[in-house]
């Protein structure tokens, strides 16, 4: 880029010539304003300069070798996940925890046997332990806003002697559709959400992408406990912070040892839009089944008695 | 010194002045206690006695008048198809009927057509929108949106509608939502408020991308109606244009198609504006029907103290004795200043002498961004309960709250555009008085070119609001914000350029992500927040006084003059107050300043080097040439000189380490052909001494046709292709400096002399100025001619070409003389007239 300014500087009729090329003007202004062009790494040279007939074959082949690099990426994805499609671009995983497994100090059947507890405690519609489903996403980003994607959602509830988890995935923007219609199966009436900052954040944005969709609220009417406010009420000033990881140090004793830090996810989910990088994706996986157990081991400590 | 020449100036007067006069030495008439004439008690009569003593006084310091005669009012019945209920809401308010642009705005907003509303203050303009939209609002499930630039004034508008809607039973939500909002309360705006009142740049961050949220309001919004629409001008413009391209798509992605209501105050092409802001057609409606009492507006000059320094009376003494006068005889008085400072000490001064009683309740108020909500509505309400007699403000007042009609306004310096002076002025105005404008012109050269010619603001053409909505840097700002908000699709449009280009561009970055035949955001980031709508780019700088352990921001200064103006050393002046700046955080965008007793200021050594990168469009004549087109700017601060005031000698030098601002923008651009350059001057240096004065007086000149502000333009003498720059050296005298930023001599041989004056687009890309500018380029060359020709001045001064200093020598061409002769050249073939000049010179 340097060089094509020093050209530029030197050949001022050169600059005139190519001054309908929208890059290069973005280039220049972008230099002078201050702000840092960012280098383009191994993308395609816009094609616009080229005849319409050769831009198509060269689109058309773009299109074809994008196809086939899409396909073995989602080939690595089904393998490396152990996953299965539920529709096109839409991979489901399931893992099921015995009520036995212990997560922190904290045994799943003894969340499990609180739970009636809790839910009494806080005047829910519903004590049947059965009727929880946790709830948790991953996005694009963490600021919200309609740009915002959802790209993994992960439910958990228990079933007989286990807590059954299922996470659904999206490698494409065209299944976000499927996606809302698994969750919204899964959420039928009746049932209760269990989150954690899920009433601010994750609700919103499901909701939100729905909307753009022009699809049902996923979420329908169900009804909704958020767990930080929980934590919040019980815990605050006791604790630096309320977040979850927080939340699992202290109150569950769990330490996520070399888990995917949350704030690695949105740069996951683009490198792998953009570039069919597949390799960190069951990490995101993990990390959102660990969210899961926690939110479904937390009801334990949550229903006894404060403490001090 | 001041009464030797007052009285000299006095003793002037009396040989053609009034016989009436006292000696002017012993102070000033405005000041003599002079009681109302008792049989002057009837309407209008107080003003007039004003306007009378004004003119008997001082005819000499009257530059020019103007007198609008009294107009009647013109009614219109209301609209056959208005609801019941909104008939009552008015009656209830007094309103019978309506008058005559109402009723037109009413027949072009019912017929779907977009709309624009262009006249007075206190017209009833708000009641233009506020019909249809209370109209459609209470018969049924349509909801209206309303943005105006403050959130002071959507607060003001709220409360009217409340007003009408508690006056008619209308039961119209009508509901504020900007930064104040709070967050429990913002839900209940977005799902039940009828009427949203909001701002521009909340619209931007905190609506549009969120819009889901608010997905049954976009539903349902029939009206979008925008106030204020002149400020809407330059980036700010630019912005907005995309700002409403975005809800437009927003809008249409829920199926509605709101018909849009601008307002405006005056300006030469309000049609022109709200079309290049919307894009489509727009009708006008510029006929006030509202009945207005006779209006008188002077120009006011202050007389000259010292003529060899052009220095006169300060505006300040001469707008306090006139609003002193003014509340003496009774009238409700409104001062504008350009600053928040000024504001304070003008108020000072007319407390002084109206509010010395403490147990008596104010007569005087100050008015001005800074203070209290609460503050700011009180006095407000004082105003409109005429229980204050005199308000001194600054633009704050210029928009449209609603503070009752005034009998006179004083603006304290011309406020660098014609549009906002008689935005002003429109605070003054009574439907059966007389109202007064009294416009005191200060020592700066607008000013001073507005009493030589008064009919340029007298005769009332205001500017051409100008924008460029497809600047390509805010347009891509804006692509960006869209492509959040709503993917792109294939095929869409978005603005005047290439979309797909610009998709192609942001997806290349990784920004955004093409699948199939739609474009998805996919980065964690939320692109409004890095989006100012008032700026290009780079954000403003604050000035932060930290003298005292004080830590208060007591300035913003634009990033265009931070560089010139806040390096570490700096003399920072607010007000000729100085501080002094201490330390610049470039990249956060501070500076923090300690106040200071200093007798010199200090003055930034610039160069601004300028290369042609392209020519759009030449006009080439025998002896010059002008052209505009694209150019790279880069200006260096390499250092600043202390300079002690009165003496002006040279004190000291402070070295300055900054980035290099550079940036590509447009330009328009004036050269003398090389052989009538070396014809018309006997040596170079006296040529670059007339370039630099024409670029002074041009740049002005240019400000003032192109309702720009003196800053959105730049302006440097050099040779157009980057080698050199001239600049006004320590003898101030003009010089020629390298790239390398030393000294060049100018007059060996060698050295290719081919100096052009630039007038620049002072933002990245340029918002649009510099096209109509060559387009004007005759006027702004006439007027900048005639500006030097007839000025008071000897040999120069900063009310024509830029500070002078006295004269070192007699050996060279006066700078006043020199860019005469410059502009005689560029504006060939007529009026060269160098003969007349080195009569000067000899």
């Amino acid at each position: 880029m340097i060089a094509t300014e020093l050209d530029a500087h030197r050949n001022p009729k050169a600059q005139a010539g190519s001054s309908t090329n929208l890059r290069d003007r973005l280039l220049r202004l972008r230099h002078s304003s201050g702000t840092p062009a960012t280098p383009r790494a191994g993308t395609p040279q816009p094609s616009a300069t080229d005849p319409p007939t050769l831009a198509e074959r060269i689109e058309r082949m773009r299109r074809r070798a994008l196809d086939d690099a899409r396909a073995s990426r989602d080939a690595d994805l089904v393998r490396i996940t152990t996953g299965r499609w539920l529709a096109p671009q839409l991979l489901e995983v399931e893992r099921r925890l015995p009520l036995h497994h212990v997560h922190g100090h904290v045994r799943l059947r003894s969340a499990w046997e609180r739970a009636p507890q809790l839910l009494d405690s806080l005047g829910a519609r519903t004590r049947d332990p059965e009727r929880l489903t946790f709830f948790d996403t991953e996005t694009s980003g963490l600021s919200g806003g309609t740009g915002t994607v959802v790209f993994l959602v992960g439910l958990a509830r228990f079933d007989g002697d286990a807590l059954c988890l299922r996470q659904f995935l999206i490698t494409s923007f065209a299944a976000e559709a499927a996606l809302f219609d698994a969750v919204r199966s899964l959420v039928s009436a009746g049932r209760c959400l269990v989150t954690y900052n899920g009433k601010s954040f994750d609700a919103p944005l499901v909701r939100t992408r729905a909307r753009l969709l022009r699809a049902p609220d996923p979420l329908g009417e169900a009804e909704h406990i958020d767990l930080l406010h929980l934590v919040r009420r019980r815990y605050r000033g006791g604790w630096p912070n309320c977040r979850l990881l927080t939340a699992e140090e202290r109150a569950l004793g769990f330490l996520r040892g070399d888990d995917l830090p949350g704030s690695f996810v949105p740069e996951v989910f683009r490198r792998f839009m953009r570039f069919g990088e597949s390799g960190p994706m069951p990490k995101v996986l993990e990390h959102n089944r660990h969210d899961l157990v926690s939110l479904a081991a937390l009801l334990d400590p949550l229903a006894g008695a404060p403490p001090g | 010194m001041e009464a030797i020449d007052e009285s000299r100036r006095a003793l002037q007067k009396k040989q053609r002045g009034p016989a009436t006069a006292f000696p002017e030495a012993q102070g000033d008439l405005l000041d003599a206690e002079l009681d109302p004439h008792p049989g002057r008690n009837h309407a209008g009569g107080h003003t007039e006695a004003l306007i009378e003593l004004l003119a008997q006084q001082h005819p000499d310091r009257i530059a020019g008048e103007l007198v609008i005669p009294a107009r009647a009012a013109r009614h219109a019945d209301f609209p056959a198809d208005l609801d019941g209920r909104v008939v009552t809401a008015l009656r209830a308010r007094g309103i019978t009927r309506l008058y005559s642009h109402q009723r037109e705005a009413w027949d072009h907003v019912a017929a779907g057509r977009h709309t624009v509303v262009v006249t007075p203050t206190s017209s009833g303009k708000t009641l233009c929108y506020n019909l249809p939209v209370l109209n459609a609002v209470c018969g049924g499930r349509a909801k209206a949106l309303y943005l105006f630039p403050t959130k002071a004034l959507a607060q003001d508008q709220v409360a009217e509608i409340l007003e009408l809607n508690t006056a008619g039973a209308l039961g119209v939500r009508a509901c504020t939502f900007d930064g104040d909002t709070p967050g429990d309360a913002r839900r209940a705006v977005r799902t039940q408020g009828d009427i949203v009142v909001s701002n521009p740049d909340m619209l931007h961050t905190g609506i549009l991308p969120h819009h889901t949220k608010w997905a049954q309001f976009f539903e349902t919004v029939r009206y979008v109606v925008i106030d204020e629409l002149h400020t809407y001008r330059g980036v700010f413009g630019s912005h907005m244009a995309n700002v409403i391209r975005r809800l437009r798509r927003i809008c249409c992605f829920y199926d509605s198609e709101p018909v849009f209501v601008f307002c405006s105050a005056t300006i030469a092409n309000p049609g022109e504006l709200a079309q290049r802001l919307l894009g489509e057609p727009v009708a006008v409606v510029a006929e006030s029907g509202a009945p207005q009492g006779k209006k008188v507006l002077i120009v006011w000059n202050p007389p000259v103290l010292n003529p060899e320094l052009g220095l006169r009376a300060s505006a300040r003494s001469q707008s306090t004795r006139i609003a002193r006068r003014a509340v003496k005889l009774g009238l409700k008085t409104i001062v504008f200043a350009n600053s928040r400072l000024e504001v304070e000490v003008l108020t000072k001064y007319l407390k002084d002498a109206f509010d010395a009683d403490p147990r008596k309740p104010a007569r005087v108020a100050a008015y001005r961004g800074g203070y209290l909500p609460t503050e700011r509505r009180d006095k407000e309400r004082k105003l409109r309960a005429g229980s204050l007699d005199c308000v001194v403000s600054t633009s704050a007042l210029e928009l449209g709250m609603d503070i009752g009609a005034l009998d006179v306004c004083v603006l304290n310096g011309y406020p660098g555009s014609v549009a906002g002076a008689l935005q002003r002025f429109g605070r003054a105005g009574r439907r059966q008085r007389t109202a007064l404008g009294v416009l005191v012109a200060s020592s700066n050269l607008l000013d001073q070119y507005l009493t030589r010619h008064p009919e340029f603001f007298l005769g009332a053409t205001p500017e051409h609001a100008r924008i460029d909505p497809d600047q390509l840097l805010i347009l891509m700002d804006h692509i960006r914000c869209a492509a959040f908000e709503l993917p792109f699709r294939d095929g869409e449009r978005f603005g005047g350029e290439d979309l797909r280009a610009a998709l192609d561009y942001l997806a290349g970055e990784g920004v955004i992500h093409r699948e199939g035949a739609s474009w998805h955001w996919i980065t964690d980031s939320y692109p409004a927040n890095s989006v100012s709508l008032r700026a290009v780019a780079e954000g403003n700088f604050v000035v932060i006084d930290v003298t005292e352990g004080r830590r208060s921001v007591i300035a913003e200064v634009d990033y265009s003059s931070a560089a010139v103006t806040l390096y570490e050393g700096a003399i920072y002046m607010i007000q000729s107050a100085p501080w002094q700046v201490e330390k610049l955080d470039w990249v956060g965008r501070k500076a923090y300043v300690r106040r200071v007793h200093a007798d010199y200021y200090t003055d930034a050594i610039d160069y601004t080097r300028l290369k042609i990168l392209a020519e759009f469009a030449g006009d080439g004549r025998k002896r010059a040439r002008s052209a505009h087109g694209e150019v790279h700017v880069v200006r260096r601060v390499a250092g600043y000189k202390k300079i002690r005031y009165y003496t002006h000698e040279n004190i000291g030098y402070g070295n300055v380490n900054l980035p290099d601002h550079e940036m590509h923008t447009t330009a328009v651009w004036w050269e003398a052909r090389p052989q009538a350059l070396e014809r018309a001057f006997a040596s170079r240096e006296e040529a670059l001494d007339g370039y630099l004065g024409a670029a002074y007086a041009l740049h002005h000149i240019a400000a003032l046709v192109s309702l720009a502000e003196m800053r959105d333009i730049g302006r440097a003498v050099g040779d157009g292709n980057g080698e050199w720059s001239a600049v006004i050296g320590t003898d101030g005298r003009a010089n020629a400096r390298a790239r390398d930023g030393t000294d060049l001599d100018v007059s060996r041989g060698q050295l290719a002399f081919r100096p052009a004056i630039f007038l620049y687009d002072n933002y990245p890309g340029g918002i649009g100025i510099a096209a109509p500018l060559f387009d004007l380029r005759a006027e702004v060359l006439d007027r900048a001619t005639d500006l030097v020709a007839h000025c008071a001045c000897k040999d120069g001064c900063p009310a024509c070409v830029g500070p002078v200093l006295p004269r070192p020598a007699r050996s060279r061409l006066s700078p006043r003389a020199a860019a005469r002769r410059v502009l005689g050249l560029l504006r060939e073939p007529s009026a060269c007239a160098p003969q007349s000049d080195s009569a000067l010179a000899q």
